[in-house]
């Protein structure tokens, strides 16, 4: 009888090694499968993504043809807007036809883009290269002479509330809040498609896309551009080119290994890093703001740029503050940017400093 | 003697609990033909009748509703539309074979109605609702309009249609688009007959089986039809909205009965998943079963089958909370209904990841709007 039961605990005890390995924890999953030191895998393939970051491009460029007094067409930048009528100068962006900034902006929003574009060509038309100030669109030059740029009647600068703004509800709104929920993350994982990955492999390059940075940022950040260059912007501070970098990497590494907790757990990383970026980088241009208050052109365009990064906090899954609590800072900065009190920026300052624990750096940012 | 059954016991334990992860479905001690014809029998064909009978009552009550307009016929008509739009939750998930090449759930099922061009046909009596125009001004939604949306009174309704130059013209409209839901669950119930074997019969998993076409149609009906249509877009609560809320496109926007239709949809899918026979008389061979027989787990390794279950009967929780039509409850930012929407969104990887990696069933439809 003892043997016995000695015997069925040798037995048990070789059972509960040869049983199924399924209780592993995430991190000792994570020895399993290799994790590159850069973006790179097979199958990648985010061209769309990157298209649109060349798209927004060339609108800007043309944009910042008004700060020199240039009229605009308000044709051409909705054109460019909805990549219709070829009015690109890159040839392949024409003919990438069912790729647009347009119909990847929040929906609610592209009547707001639309009207704004309108508006900034009217304004164009109107100054016709004339100076603006308080009620007058027109060119301002900072008080130094170094800087000029294109206002509306309340001072608010079309090109960066259209630039900036739509990396807030374009790109960070897809990489976040598209590419990284639910819609195509619980997607097929099973089918690869040559050079384009499973469903879900794709769709997470893609969201990779819309941070536009090399595949060995920040080793390299030359080729950083917009979000990326924003990171690399405040990276000093935040720490964030490393942390968001690594997360994009595991994540696909993840994924590929159908590790879906890893994954997960680099989602949240991703969407809160990124937001962190957007946040810190609107603290920065009220900084800013506030430094050159005097200056008209300075003030104006800081906080135009201020603007559109708040509103990008909208776009976050996980965001920190709600999308009224988003509405009361850009009431803070209220409607008029030539009448703007610094009691007003240092309060949306303060939200903001509070909403993401940036107490240490406010003033640094 | 003892002493060696024990340990054979023992080792029988071991060698059959080992990891089987891997283990292809066609290994699996599963009787996927008995697992069709339970569906295609005991839920598939009720679901056909039941919304064939209901069908008929609308068009009764039409019938009724034009001879003698009163309130008396408009409120049997009203519950008819009920009873035919509840009925219609039940097959909306089972979008196969003839379901799916009338293409019912486009067919009678899409909300927000186009108000502003149901009157635009009427004014002008040329119309071809089958035509792709229509979509949007036809079916439930469109009947949900005439027979709620016209009026704020059942008296004010009554008049809408007793009008001297247009009630004519109205009450036609109202009868074209009852006929048109007759005709659609005719086509139905007559094909269905010719198709079952089809169904039963294509036994495999890949691509067009019947085990394939039932888990991507059960999955796009709970993905983009109940999650996205009933509750994330109208709260706001889907990503792609931005946050931003719509009460006007819910389900059932005129008559308030969004959130009984809801519910009998989220119902359905567990009724569907389980196999439950239409009269719930018994638990027949379902997708739970099929699951089981694999050992599928989710990520914390329980049962799969259990967490579907679980997740959406937790889905199902927070939608019996609301009192008031969604169109009411959307109106106000961090509504009940984003709790709704995200206790759907729970069950999304579950039913669309791991059951279909566990089944081996590639997802085909895209819910998607380019690279």
């Amino acid at each position: 009888m003892k043997n016995l039961r000695l015997l069925g605990l040798a037995l048990l005890a070789v059972f509960a090694f040869t049983a199924c390995e399924d209780e592993n924890t995430a991190e000792e999953k994570e020895e399993t499968y290799e994790i590159p030191l850069t973006y790179d895998f097979e199958n990648v393939s985010y061209t769309g993504q990157t298209q649109r970051l060349d798209m927004m491009e060339e609108l800007t460029a043309y944009m910042k043809t008004a700060n020199n007094g240039a009229v605009l067409d308000a044709q051409v930048m909705l054109d460019m807007y909805a990549n219709e009528n070829n009015p690109f100068e890159n040839a392949e962006l024409n003919a990438a036809d069912s790729k647009e900034l347009e119909n990847k902006t929040v929906e609610s929003e592209i009547n707001f883009y639309q009207g704004f574009i309108r508006d900034f060509a009217a304004a164009t038309v109107e100054a016709n290269g004339g100076e603006g100030s308080d009620g007058t669109a027109g060119v301002v030059t900072s008080n130094d002479g170094s800087k000029q740029y294109f206002f509306d009647i309340n001072g608010f600068e079309h090109i960066q509330i259209i630039e900036k703004g739509l990396m807030g509800s374009c790109f960070y709104f897809q990489g976040v809040s598209i590419y990284l929920a639910s819609g195509k993350m619980d997607v097929d994982n099973e089918t690869i498609e040559d050079g384009k990955g499973t469903a879900m492999e794709h769709h997470w390059d893609e969201a990779f896309g819309y941070f536009g940075v090399p595949n060995d940022f920040p080793t390299t950040t030359d080729g950083a551009r917009f979000w990326g260059k924003y990171a690399n912007g405040r990276d000093a501070l935040l720490g964030s080119n490393e942390a968001i970098m690594n997360a994009f990497i595991k994540g696909r590494a993840a994924i590929s290994n159908k590790d879906l907790d890893t994954r997960d757990e680099q989602i949240t990383i991703i969407r809160d890093e990124w937001e962190k970026v957007s946040a810190g980088t609107a603290v920065h241009y009220l900084n800013e703001a506030i430094a050159g208050f005097a200056d008209d052109a300075i003030r104006n365009h800081t906080l135009s740029e201020a603007w559109a990064f708040i509103n990008a906090l909208r776009y976050n899954p996980n965001k920190k503050l709600s999308n009224a609590e988003v509405g009361e800072v850009l009431d803070e900065l209220g409607d008029n940017f030539y009448t703007i009190s610094t009691d007003n920026i240092n309060a949306a300052k303060a939200t903001l400093v509070e909403a993401y624990g940036f107490e240490d750096i406010q003033d640094q940012l | 003697m003892r002493y060696l059954k024990f340990s054979s016991f023992i080792l029988f334990i071991t060698f059959f609990t080992a990891c089987d992860k891997k283990t292809g479905s066609e290994k699996v001690d599963f009787d996927r033909e008995a697992f069709l014809v339970n569906i295609a029998d005991n839920v598939i064909q009720p679901s056909i009748e039941n919304f064939a009978f209901n069908a008929e009552g609308i068009t009764v009550a039409t019938n009724s509703f034009n001879a003698n307009l009163s309130i008396e016929s408009l409120n049997v008509l009203r519950s008819e539309l009920k009873e035919a739009w509840l009925s219609y939750q039940h097959l909306a998930f089972v979008h196969v074979g003839p379901v799916s090449s009338v293409n019912l759930r486009d067919r009678v099922n899409i909300f927000p109605t186009d108000a502003a061009l149901i009157e635009e046909n009427i004014a002008s009596q040329n119309y071809v609702l089958g035509s792709a125009a229509n979509v949007a001004a036809k079916g439930f939604p469109a009947l949900d309009y005439l027979l709620f949306g016209t009026g704020n009174t059942e008296e004010e309704v009554l008049s809408y249609y007793a009008d001297p130059d247009l009630g004519e013209n109205r009450l036609q409209y109202l009868t074209d688009l009852v006929t048109d839901i007759q005709t659609t669950s005719n086509l139905i119930s007559e094909g269905w007959p010719d198709y079952r074997s089809t169904f039963v019969g294509n036994t495999g998993t890949d691509v067009g089986s019947g085990t394939s076409l039932l888990v991507n149609e059960y999955n796009f009906q709970f993905d983009i039809r109940i999650k996205n249509a009933k509750i994330g877009f109208p709260s706001g609560g889907n990503p792609r909205t931005g946050g931003v809320l719509s009460p006007e496109n819910v389900e059932a926007y005129f008559s308030g009965w969004s959130g009984e239709l809801a519910e009998e949809a989220v119902k359905s899918s567990i009724a569907v998943f389980k196999g439950e026979h239409f009269d719930a008389s018994e638990d027949g061979l379902g997708l739970d079963d099929y699951l089981d027989a694999l050992d599928a787990r989710d990520r914390n390794d329980e049962l799969l089958s259990r967490a579907i279950i679980n997740q959406s009967t937790a889905a199902l929780e927070e939608m019996e909370k609301i009192e008031a039509p969604y169109s009411e409850i959307a109106s106000a930012e961090g509504s009940q209904l984003v709790n709704v929407y995200n206790a759907l969104q729970a069950v999304i990887p579950l039913i669309k990841v791991d059951m279909t990696s566990a089944l081996s069933v590639s997802i085909t439809f895209q819910d998607n709007d380019g690279d």
